[in-house]
């Protein structure tokens, strides 16, 4: 139980009597930071936007839905859920992985939607010989994703996996959900408006209840701690692809009886509260009452405790609110045709009470009333006013630039490869099926986003980016900003223009003030970008779902490095018009795009040289959204040969990765003449936002012309060249390397 | 004409994908569940059982879809000469249900689809796409029309894919091969993806009717579909991609092609 003493007396002032044992639970799990977001709502309405003329479907719901493109008259959007699913996967990373990535994909199908991909963003420890279960956790976090994800029939698009040892007691696992839909198609999470003239049921359908991840919500909202370790594993959720896969299925048969006859259903998953949070949402949302007879739920084993049936997290399970003439329609689909309760013992649908038009919220068992409560009562915004404790973040670098020979600068250049942050994480992807429903026409790592054609027949793309970084101990808003602007980098490099954005946020104990001030400044920073990249004249790119995970703290009470985590959707308008990173050809001119900067805090230099620099890449804003504007209409009038943006790593990993390509089956090699007046470790190594294009002779003018065009800073850096070397002449000095020996490191942890 | 029946088993998940491949090289196809009724088969002159997790690959990969009644309808189709293809788990699933190779027609296990080796250790779960040839293609309906010399590319999707025979492999069968780009059987990892015996992802019966195959060909029927990264002919036409077709035919056009024809 999480419930504090403050709260248990809110409760009992709001009831004017105390609550039963059922009605605890409920408060438990709905007042919890997981469900309510308590702390974290007012920073998050005041600064981040989320209205967009193309928003479908705002924030508020399981998923977010933005206009994605029009084909054969129909209006398609994509909807769109981000999870994270930290704590569960430090206890039991099978498992937890697994069910995260379970939940995020119900929230997009309770839309009506068909998931078309996920997205993973992992971040992981550094095993230091004191934290032996990093690697471990590491390793299974990533069959947790691959035994589901795989199973369900659903690619995975695209990933990252960032490791800082601030990860070791508590690592990361982020899941995002696209989904497929008709904009007339949308299905609401409320009771219809239909109810008040109609009887309404209730349905429950999937997985038979049981007992798991009971308490979930409630621990996912404090720290881990080791007194507790038993109870937090039973508070994990067991996940089952395969029956979710049937289910699935039998939901799209389902949706379109439900069209086709024009039935007004509500619709919703269970997530945290099971039961109990998604019924009362979706009666309360419609403003509705219900009466829920427990006795009715399919349950897995005899003498549940009715508080566990109404709140265990058991998975893979829906519930509908379905007019009662329609219900034994719905109880077919499940258990006669798609025969669910032949493949796992007990599931299947069952009516499990009725809509009411008094606003109470009412749970029966064995004739006794367990829980009536006014239904405003549990879904009441409960705050937390949280308090910030600022510290010093320098935004302006006063160190000069670090002087180092040629000779550090070559065995720098080639130990960065070998980083576990830069280097190929084929050896994690390979796990997960990136093709499945054959609609990926541009595969992870490729270029820096995939591409997907998920609409039969036509040629308009889907591309989406997920990513993070590693400045917030440095700078907390840089860290939101560069991870928002990184996104919309890949978009646009893999030929897409960004049309939303999502979140999730992961800090430390919002009760912590230096932790809470690391989260406002990461918002802000999320908000700041947004609406400085949009592609839409006047508009912001609109934060359309998102999560925050609070809690993230190692054992000594530290944060884990703040890190939000983006995940920014684009669209292809030709499939035609997708990009991979990888140069082809000789003689193809470098043009390096965005200014560099001195700016190191945090960055993967850093780390190598032990400088303890204070200032992180600064998010330049005006000069990023020109820069991603004269990219986007290169890449749209199909100028140029190869696109990648630069970020981690810097310029250097950015043009290594560009000959490499993703399998390091390298084709050419490159030469480099940088000015002697340019300082080489800054234009290698900085992760300031930028491009690298490669061009060819042929359209070199027109590409110059529109870059002068749009007034971004350019620097011509050489060509590409038939050898398979790669060098760079600086200040009458040459180093070189050879592409097989660079892809030697880069490919380290492949074999 | 006559339709095929694409069987979706609790668990399938490629269902969607192979019916859209095979839709579009003009055979008529529906898809159809486990459970109908057992006559609803009888109408279909040919199945194919797709990929996917059928039963969660419990016990092994295939076993409990091998145990079904509509196996019963699979194999007397198989049986009576009518095309039986398997995907990956569909593959799996003839396999153990003793539908291929059945050199002695006696529906007898002669294969099993074991988990994925890297030198003898367990490598998990391979997402790749690999190179494969056609031993004997013109033993089998659905591989006739390509060339034993040709070099096909194809994505792999499995954790139980490496073939373990039980006695040496009949050397008229048709049967693909795991091999490099220029063709060349290399029986180590990468080129050989999960430690099959004899580089095997594919088995077809002496009749040439029944098929099983880990790789996924409705994968690789469009060019779209091709990664531009792999070497060889089929990753310079993706990274081209100059045609305006979105459906321009991939590396396993002649599979689907031939099917049509046999059908008609």
């Amino acid at each position: 139980m999480a419930l504090s003493s403050q709260d248990l007396d809110a409760i009992r002032t709001l009831l004017g009597r105390s609550p039963s044992t059922v009605e605890l639970s409920i408060f438990d799990t709905m007042w919890s930071e997981h469900c309510s977001y308590k702390s974290s709502k007012e920073i998050l309405k005041k600064y981040l936007p989320t209205q967009g003329s193309e928003v479908a479907l705002g924030i508020g719901e399981d998923s977010g839905i933005i206009r994605f493109c029009k084909h054969e008259g129909k209006q398609y959007c994509i909807a769109i859920s981000h999870e994270s699913h930290n704590h569960p996967s430090q206890i039991l990373p099978v498992e937890g992985a697994a069910t995260g990535v379970g939940g995020v994909v119900r929230d997009v199908y309770c839309m009506g939607a068909d998931v078309v991909g996920v997205l993973n963003s992992l971040h992981f420890g550094i095993n230091d010989g004191k934290s032996p279960l990093v690697d471990d956790i590491a390793q299974n976090v990533v069959l947790g994703v691959s035994d589901y994800a795989n199973p369900l029939g659903v690619p995975v698009l695209g990933g990252e996996t960032l490791y800082h040892p601030s990860y070791n007691d508590n690592c990361l696992v982020n899941v995002a959900a696209l989904g497929l839909i008709e904009e007339s198609q949308i299905i609401r999470s409320r009771v219809p408006q239909e109810a008040l003239t109609e009887p309404y049921d209730m349905i429950l359908f999937g997985k038979s209840t049981d007992a798991t991840g009971y308490g979930g919500a409630s621990f996912s909202s404090a720290t881990l701690d080791k007194e507790n370790e038993a109870v937090n594993m039973g508070a994990v959720q067991v996940h089952d692809p395969f029956l979710k896969r049937v289910i699935v299925e039998a939901i799209k048969s389902l949706i379109k009886v439900v069209h086709q006859e024009q039935v007004s259903i509500g619709f919703k998953d269970l997530g945290a509260g099971g039961i109990s949070c998604a019924t009362s949402e979706l009666a309360s949302a419609g403003g509705f009452g219900v009466e829920i007879d427990l006795d009715k739920v399919n349950v897995a084993f005899d003498h549940l405790p009715p508080e566990v049936i109404a709140c265990s997290e058991t998975q893979e399970r829906f519930c509908l609110a379905v007019p009662k003439s329609f219900s034994q329609t719905v109880l077919d689909i499940f258990n006669n045709q798609f025969a669910l309760p032949q493949l796992y013992p007990h599931s299947g649908a069952v009516v499990i009470g009725h809509i009411t038009q008094e606003k109470n919220y009412r749970l029966m068992s064995k004739g006794i009333c367990l829980c009536d409560l006014p239904i405003q009562a549990i879904t009441t915004e409960v705050k937390a006013h949280r308090t910030t404790l600022s510290r010093t973040i320098l935004k302006t670098e006063t160190l000069s630039s670090p002087v180092l020979s040629h000779e550090i600068i070559h065995t720098l250049c080639t130990h960065l490869l070998r980083l576990e942050n830069i280097c190929s994480k084929r050896y994690i992807y390979r796990f997960f099926d990136n093709a499945v429903r054959g609609d990926t026409i541009i595969y992870p790592g490729e270029g820096d986003a995939v591409v997907t054609t998920p609409i039969e027949g036509c040629p308009v793309g889907l591309t989406a980016s997920i990513d993070s970084n590693l400045y917030g101990f440095i700078d907390p808003y840089v860290s939101g900003a560069a991870a928002v602007a990184e996104g919309v980098r890949n978009v646009i490099s893999a030929g897409g223009k960004p049309i939303a954005v999502t979140d999730c946020l992961n800090y430390g104990n919002p009760e912590n003030p230096a932790s809470f001030f690391d989260f406002e400044e990461g918002v802000k920073g999320i908000a700041d970008a947004s609406k400085a990249l949009g592609f839409i004249e006047g508009e912001p790119l609109p934060v359309i779902s998102g999560n925050v995970s609070f809690y993230n703290d190692s054992k000594q009470g530290n944060a884990v490095v703040p890190s939000p985590v983006i995940v920014v959707v684009g669209k292809v308008e030709n499939y035609q018009k997708a990009l991979t990173m990888q140069i082809r050809q000789p003689y193809q001119t470098l043009i390096l795009i965005g200014k560099r900067y001195a700016e190191f805090g945090g960055t993967q230099l850093d780390t190598m040289l032990l400088w303890g620099r204070k200032v992180a890449p600064q998010v330049r804003f005006s000069e990023e959204a020109a820069q991603n504007k004269a990219v986007f209409t290169c890449i749209q009038e199909g100028l140029l040969s190869a696109c990648h943006d630069i970020s981690m790593g810097g310029l250097w990993t950015t043009l290594t990765e560009m000959l490499l390509g993703e399998r390091g089956v390298f084709r050419v090699g490159a030469e480099l003449k940088i000015a002697s007046s340019i300082d080489l470790p800054t234009l290698l190594f900085s992760e300031n936002g930028g491009y690298l294009l490669s061009v060819s002779s042929n359209t070199l003018n027109q590409v110059k012309n529109t870059l002068t065009q749009f007034g971004v800073y350019v620097m011509e850096l050489g060509q590409t060249i038939p050898e398979q070397t790669l060098s760079i002449f600086h200040k009458e000095k040459s180093l070189d390397w050879n592409l097989a020996s660079l892809k030697k490191e880069w490919n380290s942890k492949n074999s | 004409m006559n339709k095929m029946a694409i069987i979706q088993f609790p668990g399938t998940n490629c269902e969607y994908e192979t019916l859209r491949a095979i839709r579009h090289y003009g055979v008529q196809a529906d898809l159809v569940r486990w459970n109908e009724p057992l006559d609803s088969f009888s109408t279909y002159e040919g199945f194919v059982l797709p990929g996917g997790f059928s039963f969660q690959d419990r016990v092994r990969a295939g076993a409990i879809a091998a145990k079904l009644p509509v196996m019963s309808v699979i194999q007397q189709a198989a049986s009576a000469g009518k095309p039986v293809l398997g995907i990956c788990n569909g593959c799996q699933i003839l396999a153990e249900a003793g539908l291929f190779p059945n050199t002695h027609g006696s529906n007898h296990l002669e294969v099993a689809l074991a988990p994925n080796q890297r030198d003898a250790k367990p490598l998990g779960f391979v997402c790749d796409w690999v190179n494969v040839k056609v031993i004997n293609p013109q033993n089998s309906l659905f591989t006739r029309y390509f060339s034993s010399e040709d070099v096909i590319p194809i994505p792999i999707n499995h954790g139980e894919g490496r073939f373990v025979l039980e006695s040496e492999l009949d050397p008229t069968l048709t049967f693909l091969q795991y091999c490099m780009w220029d063709g060349y059987v290399l029986d180590s990892y990468p080129t050989n993806p999960n430690g099959a015996s004899h580089n095997i992802a594919a088995i077809a019966s002496p009749q040439g009717n029944v098929m099983g195959m880990m790789p996924h060909p409705e994968r690789a029927a469009f060019l779209k579909q091709v990664p531009s990264w792999i070497q060889g002919p089929w990753g310079e036409k993706k990274h081209a991609f100059v045609t305006t077709d979105f459906y321009a035919p991939g590396p396993w056009e002649k599979l689907f092609v031939s099917l049509k024809e046999y059908l008609l």
